[in-house]
């Protein structure tokens, strides 16, 4: 009788399914191996947040705002941004860009948190027609993203992130602002993101093309957010911005986050499904992800949590198997002028 | 073109951006930014992966000038800052 194949890491949970993954004789995967080659995540995490808090230092007091905070209203963005100004005190101006699938409950939270923070607040809403039409093209066209996006989130949420991305970029220009925050958490994003200085001259060439492309096949009004014109660079002198994902230098189960930002007056959405605090499309990008790819979107960041002892494994295993039901979900396929048959 | 170094550089692209050289649709010279096989987030990962693997340090004369963005440069310009160290 041969063996049962293995289905998850017998560490990590991250599935069989998952690209480029290999397992050895006990079951464990190749991402857990090399995690173990690498330096403590411990020091790691010290050090990045040592170089953080030098940008921080280094940025103060510059522009109109210190920090260009992209504020989600979900939870882990609530607690950057009770970070940098409780314990940083950056002059921080929140942006929340309103995707049209924002809960109710998110957005309440964004006024109250902001509130509760004495922050700066602006509530930015692209046309809904350019993000249907961005949102069905992420499905439908080939090649918008690497084929290695596939690893870190669904279709839906990558061209999300990018137009996020870059319009705190360009708010952080418009605002000379030198400081950019997000709330990305470990398996989100490289864990160099924890500090990255973006030079935006270097960017335009890792970014032209992909520029070109989202033109291409979201249409012209894609400028708008992709393009950053000469004038608006020139606002930043030394053609830098720095990036900071302050969660990528703390280790923070779930329920402390939640604990803190409740303080806040923060309350949880419900209508979001299990793995957004604030988006209501969430559920649809990770049910195509599954139907396309075999895997669950979320589970490098759940499999990098439960590998650091974050989150536990049979909380890990429940959520990266439990797929969202297509059924339940028409409302916003048809929002974004997607069917069953186009993925 | 050092070999030894360039298949170790590809190894890497390949596995962790999941495409292939074929030698028709992706070649040593294809720039990789205008083919989308990579993006920002590869780029930081790609630069992560040199510094490391062959104790490196890119400036930023490096990082401007363009030249990270096919095998074939990549390669190249390993190659010079080992060929500098020695
Ligand atoms: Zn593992």
């Amino acid at each position: 009788m041969s063996a049962e194949p293995i289905s998850h890491c017998t560490r990590c949970v991250l599935p069989s399914t998952f690209p480029g993954i290999a397992f050895d004789s006990s079951g464990l995967c190749s991402f857990c191996q090399a995690a173990e080659q690498e330096a403590p995540v411990a020091t790691a995490r010290q050090q990045l947040r040592t170089r953080m808090e030098e940008a921080i230092e280094s940025s103060r007091g510059q522009g109109e705002y210190d920090c260009i905070v992209a504020f989600s209203g979900g939870k882990d963005s609530t607690y950057t941004l009770q970070q940098l100004v409780r314990t940083y005190h950056l002059r921080c101006l929140a942006v929340t860009v309103d995707n049209g699938f924002v809960a109710e409950q998110a957005r309440e939270n964004c006024y109250t948190v902001t509130a509760a923070l004495g922050v700066d607040f602006l509530f930015f809403r692209p046309a809904p027609d350019f993000m249907a039409q961005m949102y069905r093209n992420s499905v439908v066209a080939g090649g918008v993203q690497s084929p290695a996006s596939i690893k870190r989130a669904s279709a839906l949420c990558n061209s999300c992130i990018s137009l996020i991305n870059n319009l705190m970029v360009k708010f952080a220009l418009q605002h000379e602002a030198p400081l950019i925050a997000g709330g990305y958490i470990g398996g989100q994003v490289p864990k160099d993101m924890a500090v990255l200085d973006l030079n935006l001259i270097q960017q335009e060439w890792i970014r032209a093309p992909q520029r070109d492309r989202y033109t291409q096949l979201f249409g012209p009004a894609a400028g708008q957010f992709f393009f950053i014109r000469q004038s608006l660079l020139q606002k930043q002198p030394s053609g830098r911005v720095t990036v900071i994902n302050p969660m990528l230098t703390v280790a923070l189960r779930e329920s402390e986050i939640l604990a803190s930002i409740q303080a806040l007056g923060w309350q949880p959405a419900r209508d979001t499904g299990r793995h957004s605090s604030n988006c209501r499309l969430n559920d649809l990008g990770i049910a195509i992800h599954y139907r396309q790819h075999g895997f669950h979107p979320y589970v490098m960041e759940v499999a990098e949590q439960v590998r650091y002892g974050l989150m536990d494994r049979a909380e890990a295993l429940a959520k990266v198997q439990e797929i969202p039901d297509l059924a339940g979900l028409s409302p916003q396929m048809e929002r974004i002028g997607i069917g069953l048959a186009d993925f | 073109m050092n070999t030894d170094l360039s298949f170790k550089i590809a190894d890497f692209m390949q596995k962790q951006f999941l495409f292939t050289f074929d030698g028709r649709t992706v070649t040593a010279e294809t720039n990789l930014f205008e083919s989308g096989h990579l993006d920002s987030f590869g780029f930081v990962e790609l630069v992560t992966f040199l510094e490391q693997e062959f104790a490196i340090k890119l400036s930023d004369d490096d990082l401007l000038s363009n030249r990270l963005n096919s095998l074939a440069s990549v390669t190249a310009v390993v190659e010079e800052k080992l060929s500098r160290v020695r």
